[in-house]
C-alpha cells in the first residue's frame, strides 16, 4: 500500500519549505532523504534493493568512465545490465515474487538506461553518488514512473543545488504544478476509481452477462487504466515540478490516436521511448530491411508484455500489439493505410480513432484478465451471448456497480477529461498551459471547480484506497 | 518588471483562490456533516443557535436521550437541551460538553453515567469503532481535532488509515453526498430538544432492579474522562450533576456505578442513581421500562423528569421561563411534541367516524386542505359530508368538488367553479401548492394508481390520497409537520381511511 495523500502532500509542502530555507547545497540531499523516507514508509519488501540499484549504477558507470579498455567497459556494461535483468527476473518469475520491492520494474529500467547511456557516451558518468541515487530513488517517479533518463534528471538536480531562492520560489511554476496535481487527483479519484468499480464487477462476474455489458466492462477497464495511470503521471509530474524538476509527460490523449503506431507515441511514452531506445534500436530498428523491422517491432512489444507481468496474459497482450504494429506497418508500406493523416476529414479520423480504440481495448481484456482462460471465456461470451435489452432496462443497467447518481458524476467528469484530451491532442499542451492561455479568472474558477468536485465526489476515505494505482503492481 | 507584475497577480489569484476554497469548503462541510438525529447528538442545532438560553444540558448515552426533557419546560419552565447518542462513548460526551459550552452557558449540566465504566473503550468492536466517526457531528475545530487525536490514541486506530481520515474529517464526511436530504440543507426541526420518538413498549418478561453495596472498578478511559469532566466543571464553575437512570442492570454495573458515586462524592459532585429511588418516584419496571429492559419508556421518562424538575428548582437558581422571550425553541418543541402525539391519535383512528371526531376537535389549529374529485357525490352513507360539516366549507363545495384551503379555520382558498386550477402559497420555508389539471368528470375514470402530476404538494410530495373521493391534508405550517393526510372513498367499505399513496 502506498502512503496516503494526507501524509504525502503535507510532507511535500514541508520539504518545499525546507528546500527554501536550507543551504543550497543540501537541497538534493533533502530530496533524497524524503525519497527514501517515503519509500520506506510505503512498507515495501526489500527496501534495500532501491539504494543497492543506485549504488550499482553509480559504481558501474564510474568504473566505465575510469576504464580505458573498451572490452572492460563492455564487460562492465553487460554485467551491470545482466545483474539488473536477473534481479527483475528473480523477483518476477521465482517464488519470491511476493517480496518484490515496489517499483522495481521502473527504477531498474532507469538504471539500465543510465548505464547504457554512459556506455554509449550520450551522457557522462555522474561523479556525485548523491545525484545517481536521487535519480534512481526520486520519489515522484520511483513507484510507477515515468521511466526517466539520467541525462534529463541529473543536470536538473545539480541545477537545484545551485538555484537562487528566487528561482526556486517561482509562484507561477508552483501554482501551475499544483493545477497539474489537482487535475491528476480529479482524474484518479473521480473517474478512475469509479470505473474500477464497474470494470472489477463485470470482469469478476462476466459469466452472468452478454455482449453489451461485457463491452461496457472492456471499455470501462480501458478508460480506468488510462485514467489511473495518467492521473499518477500527472501527480508525479506536478510534484516533481514543484521542486523545479521537469519529468516526462507520459500521456498525450492516447485514445484519440488514429493508428496503433500513433497510440504508442501517446501511451506510456516513457516506456515506449525506453523500449525504442534500448530494445528496438539495438535490435537493428528499421535499418536492416522491412522484414527485420517487422520482426524487431514484434519482439519489442513481446518484451513489453513480459515486462508488465509474468503471466501468459501479458505476453499475449504484448504479442497482440506486436501483431497490430506489424500489420499496420505492412499496410502502410504497401500503401493501403495513409501515412499522412493531417489532411484527413473528421469522419475518417473519427472512424480511425474508433477502430484503433477497439483494437487497443480488445487487447486490454488480456491485460485485465486473471488468466488466458478467463480472457478467452470473456471474449467468447462477449461475442455469443446477446443481451442488448439490458441497455433499455435501467434497473439492470444501474446494478452493474454504479447507480444513476454515480454514473452521472462519472459522465460529467469524463466530459471534462474528454475536453482536456481534445486540447492535448490538437494543441499538444497540458492543462496548466491551456489554463494559462484562458486567463486568471477562468483558471481560478476551473481549478476551484475540479478541486471541489474531487473533494466531494472523489472516492476516498472509508470507501476506497485512493493511493493504490494500477501500475504499482508491475 | 513584467515578470514581477505577473508574479504579483499570481499571488493575488492564489490568495483569492484560497479564500474561495476555504469559504466554499467550510459551507460544504456544514452541509455534509451529520446533523444529528433523535438518536445522535444534535450538535448542528446548537451551531444554528437553537439551543440559545439553555438552562440545563442533559448529555450522555441513549439513556439520557429517553428522558422527556420537554416536561421540564411544560411543567417547570426549565429550558433543557439534550445531546445524547446511541452508545455515545464518554470521550464524545466530554467533547460534546466542551463544544456546547462554546456556544451556550447552561446553569446546570447533567451527565448520564451508564456508559462511563464501559470497557468497550479499550477493546472496541467494529460497530463501536464506526460510531466514533459518525457520532462526531462537530464542526471542524480544535476541540474536534483534540477528540480525533484522543480517539486515535484510545482506540489504537492505524494512523495512516482511519487515524489520518479522522483528523482531516473530510474523508469521513465527504461520501455523504449520496445521502443528503432536505434536512442537510434546511434545519428541518430546529425546535427538537430531545427525542421525538419515545419508547412506548413495556417489558414482556419479569424483571427487577438490582442494588448493591459492592464496588467494582471502572475502565481506565472511563475514569480518565470522568475526571476530565469533573475538572472541566470546576474550571468553568458550572454545577455538574451525575445521574443514572433506572433499569435492571447486572450487579457488576451497579457496583461500577457505586464507584462513580464515590468519585462524585470525593469531588463534591451530586450523583443521583434512580435505581435507589424507584419507590420514591413510583417507578415500576413492568410499566415504566421499555421492552429492551434498558431504556425508559415514555411513562418512566416522565416520572424521572418530574423528579429532576423539582430537584433542579430546589437546588439551583432556575426560573420559570414559559412567558419569557427568547425561548421559542422550547415553545415550538412543546408544540411539536403535541403535534406528534396528535398525529398518533389520528393514525390510530380505525374509521372515518372516529377520525372525524379528532378532526373536528383540531382542524381550527392547523392548515387544512380538502380536495373533492371524481364521483364523491355518489356516497349514500354521508361520511364525506359529515367530515365537511366540521369545517366552514362553502355550500356548493360538496356538489361541485375542487379544493378548499382552510387556514386555522378561515377559508384561504376555494377553487369555485374552475374546472382546472393551480394555486400555491408560501408558509415559512415551505410552499404548499395545489394543481388540478383536468375536469372533474375525467377523474371518475382515473385510477389512484395512474401517474398524475396534479394534487396537493409540499416539498414535492403529493398528499392527495384519493382520486375519486375526499382527500384531507392537515399540516402545521409553522413547524412544517404533516399531522395527517388521508383519503376517503364514497361508501368506503367499513368507513375505511386510505393513507398509502396511490392507494386503491
Amino acid at each position: 500500500m502506498f502512503i496516503t495523500y494526507q501524509i504525502l502532500f503535507p510532507l511535500v509542502f514541508m520539504i518545499l519549505l525546507l528546500e527554501f530555507i536550507v543551504p543550497k547545497k543540501i537541497r538534493s540531499f533533502l530530496l533524497l532523504a524524503l525519497s527514501f523516507f517515503l519509500y520506506y514508509i510505503c512498507g515495501t519488501a526489500g527496501f534495500f534493493i532501491l539504494p543497492a540499484v543506485g549504488i550499482v549504477s553509480y559504481v558501474v558507470t564510474v568504473a566505465m568512465e575510469k576504464s580505458h579498455s573498451a572490452s572492460a567497459k563492455k564487460a562492465l556494461l553487460i554485467s551491470g545490465i545482466t545483474l539488473l535483468i536477473v534481479l527483475m527476473a528473480i523477483y518476477r518469475y521465482t517464488a519470491i515474487n511476493k517480496l518484490a520491492p515496489l517499483g522495481l520494474s521502473f527504477f531498474a529500467l532507469e538504471a539500465i538506461s543510465y548505464i547504457s547511456d554512459c556506455y554509449n557516451g550520450k551522457i557522462k558518468a555522474e561523479k556525485n553518488p548523491l545525484y545517481v541515487l536521487l535519480f534512481i530513488a526520486f520519489f515522484p517517479t520511483v513507484i510507477s514512473g515515468p521511466i526517466e533518463r539520467g541525462g534529463n534528471l541529473i543536470p536538473q538536480f545539480r541545477k537545484l543545488d545551485s538555484a537562487s531562492r528566487k528561482e526556486l520560489f517561482d509562484i507561477n511554476r508552483l501554482c501551475d504544478n499544483a493545477i497539474i496535481i489537482i487535475f491528476g487527483m480529479f482524474v484518479k479519484l473521480v473517474i478512475a476509481d469509479r470505473l474500477a468499480i464497474l470494470s472489477d464487477h463485470i470482469f469478476t462476474t462476466y459469466y452472468r452477462y452478454g455482449t453489451s455489458v461485457l463491452i461496457i466492462g472492456a471499455v470501462s477497464f480501458g478508460m480506468q487504466l488510462y485514467c489511473d495511470f495518467m492521473a499518477y503521471s500527472h501527480i508525479a509530474l506536478g510534484i516533481a515540478g514543484m521542486f523545479d524538476i521537469k519529468i516526462m509527460d507520459n500521456f498525450k490523449a492516447p485514445y484519440m490516436s488514429l493508428s496503433i503506431t500513433d497510440f504508442w507515441r501517446r501511451w506510456h511514452i516513457s516506456l515506449s521511448s525506453w523500449l525504442k531506445d534500448y530494445i528496438y534500436i539495438p535490435l537493428g530498428g528499421n535499418r536492416k530491411g522491412k522484414l527485420r523491422k517487422y520482426l524487431n517491432t514484434f519482439i519489442t512489444f513481446a518484451i513489453s508484455g513480459v515486462w508488465h507481468g509474468s503471466g501468459l496474459t501479458f505476453l499475449i497482450w504484448g504479442v497482440l500489439h506486436g501483431l497490430y504494429n506489424m500489420i499496420e506497418n505492412i499496410l502502410t508500406d504497401i500503401g493501403i493505410m495513409k501515412k499522412n493523416k493531417s489532411n484527413m476529414p473528421f469522419g475518417a479520423r473519427f472512424l480511425r480513432a474508433t477502430f484503433t480504440f477497439i483494437l487497443v481495448d480488445f487487447a486490454w481484456i488480456f491485460f485485465k484478465a486473471d488468466s488466458v482462460q478467463h480472457a478467452c471465456s470473456y471474449i467468447i461470451q462477449m461475442f455469443t451471448v446477446k443481451d442488448f435489452w439490458i441497455l433499455s432496462d435501467m434497473n439492470k443497467f444501474f446494478s452493474l456497480g454504479l447507480g444513476a447518481q454515480e454514473l452521472f458524476i462519472l459522465i460529467f467528469a469524463l466530459m471534462i477529461l474528454g475536453g482536456m484530451d481534445l486540447i492535448a491532442y490538437k494543441r499538444d499542451i497540458r492543462i496548466d498551459q491551456w489554463l494559462n492561455i484562458q486567463g486568471p479568472v477562468f483558471r481560478m474558477i476551473f481549478t476551484l471547480a475540479i478541486l471541489l468536485y474531487t473533494m466531494v465526489f472523489g472516492l476516498y476515505g472509508e470507501v476506497a484506497d485512493p493511493a493504490s494505482f494500477y501500475y504499482m503492481s508491475f | 518588471m513584467i515578470k514581477r507584475r505577473k508574479n504579483i497577480f499570481r499571488f493575488i489569484e492564489l490568495f483569492i483562490f484560497l479564500i474561495a476554497l476555504i469559504f466554499i469548503s467550510t459551507n460544504l462541510m456544514n452541509i455534509l456533516i451529520e446533523k444529528g438525529t433523535s438518536t445522535n447528538p444534535r450538535m448542528h442545532n446548537v451551531y444554528e443557535g437553537y439551543a440559545k438560553n439553555t438552562d440545563v444540558l442533559f448529555v450522555g448515552s441513549s439513556h439520557a436521550g429517553h428522558l422527556v426533557g420537554r416536561n421540564l419546560w411544560r411543567d417547570y419552565g426549565i429550558a433543557a437541551y439534550t445531546i445524547a447518542g446511541n452508545s455515545q462513548p464518554v470521550d464524545v460526551t466530554y467533547h460534546s460538553i466542551i463544544e456546547f459550552l462554546k456556544y451556550e452557558e447552561p446553569s446546570v449540566i447533567m451527565v448520564e453515567t451508564a456508559l462511563i465504566p464501559d470497557d468497550n473503550m479499550e477493546e472496541p468492536d467494529t460497530e463501536y469503532e464506526g460510531k466514533i466517526q459518525s457520532d462526531a457531528a462537530f464542526k471542524y475545530s480544535e476541540n474536534y481535532l483534540q477528540m480525533a487525536r484522543e480517539q486515535i490514541k484510545n482506540f489504537n486506530l492505524p494512523f495512516t488509515e482511519e487515524g489520518v481520515q479522522l483528523l482531516y474529517k473530510w474523508p469521513v464526511v465527504h461520501s455523504r453526498y449520496s445521502e443528503l436530504t432536505k434536512d442537510d440543507f434546511v434545519t428541518d426541526a430546529p425546535y427538537l430538544v430531545s427525542d421525538v420518538h419515545p419508547l412506548t413498549s413495556v417489558p414482556d418478561e419479569e424483571a427487577e432492579i438490582v442494588t448493591t453495596d459492592e464496588r467494582a472498578p471502572i475502565s481506565d478511559i472511563g475514569r480518565e474522562y470522568l475526571d476530565k469532566i469533573i475538572a472541566l466543571f470546576h474550571e468553568k464553575n458550572i454545577p455538574l450533576v451525575l445521574f443514572h437512570t433506572p433499569y435492571p442492570a447486572p450487579e457488576i454495573s451497579m457496583a461500577q456505578q457505586n464507584t462513580i458515586s464515590d468519585i462524585a462524592s470525593q469531588n463534591n459532585v451530586p450523583y443521583i442513581d434512580f435505581n435507589y429511588l424507584v419507590e420514591e418516584i413510583g417507578f415500576d419496571v413492568q410499566t415504566d421500562q421499555a421492552a429492551d429492559l434498558n431504556h425508559l419508556n415514555l411513562s418512566g421518562g416522565e416520572k424521572i423528569t418530574a423528579y429532576l424538575g423539582q430537584y433542579l428548582l430546589d437546588n439551583y437558581n432556575l426560573k420559570d421561563h414559559r412567558n419569557d422571550p427568547g425561548y421559542e425553541t422550547w415553545r415550538n418543541d412543546q408544540k411539536a411534541w403535541e403535534d406528534y402525539q396528535l398525529r398518533e391519535e389520528f393514525e390510530s383512528s380505525s374509521n372515518i367516524e372516529e377520525w372525524g371526531e379528532h378532526f373536528g376537535e383540531h382542524c381550527k389549529d392547523y392548515l387544512v386542505i380538502m380536495t373533492l374529485s371524481g364521483d364523491h357525490t355518489s356516497e349514500s352513507n354521508g361520511s364525506i359530508q359529515s367530515i365537511l360539516e366540521e369545517v366552514p366549507a362553502p355550500e356548493d363545495f360538496y356538489s361541485k368538488g375542487g379544493t378548499i384551503i382552510l387556514y386555522h379555520g378561515e377559508l384561504l382558498y376555494y377553487s369555485y367553479n374552475a374546472e382546472t386550477f393551480s394555486y400555491s402559497h408560501k408558509f415559512g420555508n415551505s410552499v404548499v401548492s395545489v394543481d388540478r389539471l383536468m375536469p372533474n368528470k375525467e377523474y371518475m375514470s382515473q385510477s389512484d394508481k395512474d401517474d398524475r402530476n396534479d394534487g396537493v404538494y409540499i416539498w414535492g410530495e403529493n398528499y392527495v390520497k384519493k382520486t375519486s373521493g375526499l382527500s384531507v391534508f392537515i399540516y402545521d405550517e409553522n413547524l412544517d409537520i404533516v399531522i395527517d393526510s388521508v383519503g376517503m372513498s364514497p361508501d368506503a367499505e367499513g368507513n375505511e381511511l386510505k393513507r398509502e399513496e396511490n392507494d386503491k
